[in-house]
């Protein structure tokens, strides 16, 4: 076994290591922690299945193959990083209507508070 | 018909009390709701001694999240037309009946206060920079809509039922105005400019400047032909 093989095979178990107690605890919510795991395994397998990653190497025309360990990793990035930017759209959407409608309820209530005093 | 007047303000205390003056004397049909878009300073207390309907916000939403609630509070309350009214003193009250007159002759279902059409009266005109940023939407939105808009960022507006409907629901948050004009258009609203008159704001400075400028022209390019390259939804 290489130098390389062991220190990425060790990478992918930190990764790993880091991800799966914070889905665990609920820290990080399953639907969002789809994507983290499904590289975390990915990588894990190149790491160790030799065979595998020269063959993806070739397919993808990488000479070197443990940078197409890098390559996967960079693409996995990419991937968590556009979910990231539509779930924020999404969160302040949420946030912009719930802003409007407590604006909106505070107002009524203070219209109904006047009429009560009176 | 029951007509509500949207005054989105931003920390405007010195020049809401004006403005709500300026409403109350010379369009006096009107219900008039101040949106407090989440500001620090008074805005709200003179509003509310001014004798104006105040709704405050939690946080500040910008433009189009403030008149969006406005819209919806319309929406709410069986509101016919809707009257967007800067809150800083630019827009003029006596002029708001050539904008809903076309909607009470039912030929359109929003009317733009524009200050660059031939025959508008408005001796302020904005300042050149601005005014290309202007002319550069009117060739982009007149492209995509094939309907001739002059004065794409004016916030002097009227909304008819159905556009209040739709856009209480559709209004776009972030520097809204021209591509509200592409929503529009996109969705077969019946969109008309009328002439009008503006001041030069009385105090307070756009918040548009510096670097802002370039986001904020990327930012409604990029939006106004999203918008123009979605689906109509109406």
């Amino acid at each position: 076994m290489q130098l390389i093989q062991l220190v990425a095979i060790l990478g992918s178990l930190c990764y790993l290591l880091l991800i799966l107690p914070l889905v665990f605890q609920r820290k990080i919510h399953e639907e969002y922690a789809i994507l983290w795991l499904f590289f975390g395994f990915a990588l894990l397998l190149f790491s160790v299945w030799r065979e595998g990653l020269e063959y993806l190497a070739k397919f993808l025309g990488v000479h070197y193959p443990p940078s197409a360990l890098l390559l996967l990793l960079v693409g996995a990035m990419l991937l968590i990083l556009i979910q990231f930017s539509v779930v924020i759209s999404k969160l302040s959407k949420k946030i912009i209507e719930l802003t409007q409608e407590l604006g909106l309820t505070k107002f009524e209530l203070e219209e109904l508070k006047k009429r009560l005093k009176k | 018909m029951k007509i509500l007047v949207i005054v989105p303000a931003y920390n405007e205390e010195e020049a809401i009390s004006d403005v709500i003056k300026d409403l109350k004397t010379n369009f006096s049909e009107a219900d008039i709701l101040v949106i407090n878009d989440g500001s620090r300073d008074k805005t709200s207390e003179v509003a509310r001694e001014n004798g104006a309907l105040v709704l405050d916000l939690p946080a500040n939403l910008g433009i189009g999240g403030a008149v969006q609630t406005g819209l919806k509070f319309a929406l709410r309350y069986g509101y016919d037309i809707a009257i967007q009214f800067d809150g800083d003193g630019q827009h003029i009250a006596s002029e708001i009946p050539k904008l809903i007159d076309p909607i009470k002759s039912n030929v359109a279902d929003a009317v733009i206060g524009s200050r660059f059409l031939k025959d508008s009266p408005s001796d302020f005109k904005s300042t050149l920079g601005r005014r290309l940023g202007i002319k550069f939407f009117e060739i982009l939105n007149t492209i995509l809509i094939r309907k001739h808009i002059t004065d794409n960022t004016s916030g002097f507006r009227a909304y008819n039922r159905e556009a209040i409907e739709f856009m209480a629901y559709n209004y776009p948050t972030d520097y809204p105005e021209p591509e509200a004009v592409i929503l529009l258009g996109r969705n077969r609203f019946r969109l008309i400019e009328v002439p009008v008159r503006m001041k030069e704001r009385s105090c307070g400075k756009s918040s548009i400047f510096g670097f802002r400028v370039i986001y904020y022209m990327v930012k409604v390019t990029l939006s106004i032909i999203m918008t123009a390259l979605r689906y109509r939804i109406r």
